[in-house]
């Protein structure tokens, strides 16, 4: 179906037509054709913001929580200079975004228009892709590509910069279709051979370990699901990154903790000991590796990830699969099953009992006190008082974001919003907003239950440090967006 | 925002504070008065590789357990 409308219309029709129900913006003259075109319906939402940073982290939220594309609306020149620390968190975590900026009408580009940049130029780095559209028939395309590039393959930030004269201009608007994109298509089933070798080399292995990342979220709760069957099917160890946390339960025998930096003792050294790695959606990121030339060397090493060009970046390894993980992953359940395999019990039991010596280490432990509140106590009250409740976690970053990915017990994906590649301190707040207060339409609960339900950002505030020291662990009920 | 404020300094006062927070129908600012000493164990020293962790008991090993090439690391 098409039909005749503005660029602007266009826009909220593409969004629309997308199932976006919330779009973070602050308004400025080069998208007011926009705004009023959100004015004139009610199917897209706009939630206003204070700083565009803050709309590109409410959007990460929206999109970390609840799997879909976060969407963003901010103006041209210092709109989207302010968006780009957003976009670049967005892109380090895989995050699935669609930024519109305005910008100066195309016979002033390049002029030193007022309140105009480059922004094509300057978010080069910082997207997954990005487009200027000149004309107003381009629009609809590049409308529905950027969801499609946003939202497959690794999901990433795209920018569409849309001049304003190309917004007030008239044109045929059409629909998404099947396709959308040709030349994009990232292979999601893994190689079935590599698959068939991945299978055999974990049901040889005597010290195995699973080591997940990001990648298996973002793949979809199904990939969580099959995460868990295979390795409950195979009975090996599981470690996760910071970004995958929640995607394998915390309170499981087989879970040994985050690992990295600030991980675990026993998920660490399971990491160096093991002779069979299976990295499913991570990047060894060098939190995780430590010095790169002790890494893990006694070990053989599986790599799923959907990014070819994550793999061998940080650290070679024997086998890698591309593909998305949840394809991966369930061939690699119904090949374990169908061939019955099994592993070396003695040694997998050898391999339990000595990290059940590093559990026994303690590594988390702390001297608790009568006096003061010790952080890591406070986010174990947090998890204690909310785990039998849907709970949403945003955090900022640094000594407090490790305290409660180590004390705060995940158990579901999609529930545990955290900047990690960045690092970005401002995240945590804006991030809550949409943890918590958007999805719940969209998860088809009632409004009111997640509305004011269990969202909890914990904010650590360095720059109160003087006064109170480190870390707050201040946790706030949802606010409403908008 | 109309949010509600709480602020919390003895830890026999945090479960209170905590249900507390669950339970108001608003946006809540919870003001969490933690121990400004404690740091975050274990940890993998700048430099260091992963089988090398120091474990809380090690706070003052700190700075010897951070390598000449781990100082340049972020």
């Amino acid at each position: 179906m098409t039909r005749e409308m503005t660029g602007a219309e266009m826009v909220i029709q593409a969004l629309a037509d997308q199932g976006v129900k919330h779009l973070f913006g602050y308004p400025g003259g080069a998208v007011l054709p926009i705004y009023d075109a959100i004015f004139a319906q009610d199917q897209v939402q706009h939630v206003l913001v204070r700083h565009e940073q803050g709309a590109v982290h409410a959007a990460e939220g929206y999109a970390r929580s609840t799997g879909k594309v976060g969407c963003v609306l901010v103006t041209s020149g210092p709109g989207a200079t302010n968006a780009v620390t957003g976009l670049t968190d967005a892109l380090m975590d895989s995050i699935p975004l669609v930024c519109l900026t305005g910008q100066v009408p195309t016979h002033m580009i390049g002029n030193d228009a007022f309140q105009e940049a480059d922004t094509v130029g300057i978010t080069r780095p910082c997207t997954k892709h990005n487009y200027l559209v000149k004309s107003v028939d381009d629009l609809p395309r590049v409308l529905h590509e950027a969801f499609h590039i946003a939202s497959s393959g690794r999901p990433g930030p795209v920018v569409i910069d849309i001049p304003k004269d190309v917004q007030f201009a008239t044109g045929t608007y059409f629909k998404p279709k099947e396709n959308q994109h040709t030349g994009y298509k990232p292979k999601v089933k893994g190689d079935m051979d590599k698959v068939r070798q991945a299978v055999e080399m974990m049901a040889s292995a005597k010290k195995p370990i699973f080591y997940t990342g990001g990648g298996v979220i973002n793949s979809g709760k199904a990939a969580s699901d099959l995460l868990r069957e295979l390795v409950q099917l195979t009975g090996f160890p599981i470690t996760s990154t910071l970004m995958g946390l929640g995607a394998y339960p915390a309170s499981d025998k087989q879970w040994l903790g985050m690992l990295g930096m600030h991980g675990t003792l026993e998920a660490n050294m399971a990491m160096h000991d093991c002779d069979v790695m299976v990295c499913v959606g991570a990047r060894f990121d060098d939190r995780i590796t430590g010095r790169l030339d002790a890494f893990a060397p006694g070990s053989r090493k599986i790599h799923i990830d959907i990014d070819p060009s994550s793999i061998n970046k940080n650290v070679n390894v024997e086998l890698p699969i591309v593909g998305d993980c949840a394809h991966v992953l369930e061939d690699m359940v119904r090949l374990w099953r169908t061939q019955a395999k099994q592993v070396d019990k003695t040694a997998l039991g050898d391999w339990w009992q000595q990290i059940d010596k590093w559990r026994g280490r303690k590594s988390l432990a702390y001297r608790q006190s009568n006096e003061v509140i010790k952080p890591q106590y406070a986010i174990q009250r947090l998890y204690e008082l909310t785990k039998d409740r849907d709970t949403f976690i945003t955090t900022e970053v640094g000594q407090h974001q490790m305290w409660a990915a180590q004390f705060y017990g995940f158990s579901e994906p999609n529930r545990w919003m955290t900047s990690g590649g960045l690092g970005t301190m401002g995240y945590g707040l804006p991030a809550a907003f949409d943890g918590g207060a958007v999805p719940t339409a969209d998860q088809g609960l009632h409004p009111q239950q997640r509305l004011h339900g269990y969202g909890a950002p914990v904010a650590g505030a360095a720059a109160r440090r003087a006064l109170f020291g480190e870390l707050f662990g201040s946790v706030a009920g949802f606010c409403q967006a908008g | 925002m109309h949010a509600y404020g709480i602020r919390c300094e003895k830890p026999g006062d945090l479960d209170h504070a905590i249900k507390k927070m669950i339970d108001v129908d608003r946006p809540v600012l919870f003001d969490c008065v933690v121990d400004p000493a404690e740091n975050c164990f274990p940890m993998i020293p700048s430099g260091r590789a992963h089988n090398e962790m120091l474990l809380s008991g090690a706070a003052e090993d700190i700075e010897q357990a951070i390598t000449e090439e781990g100082k340049v690391l972020v």
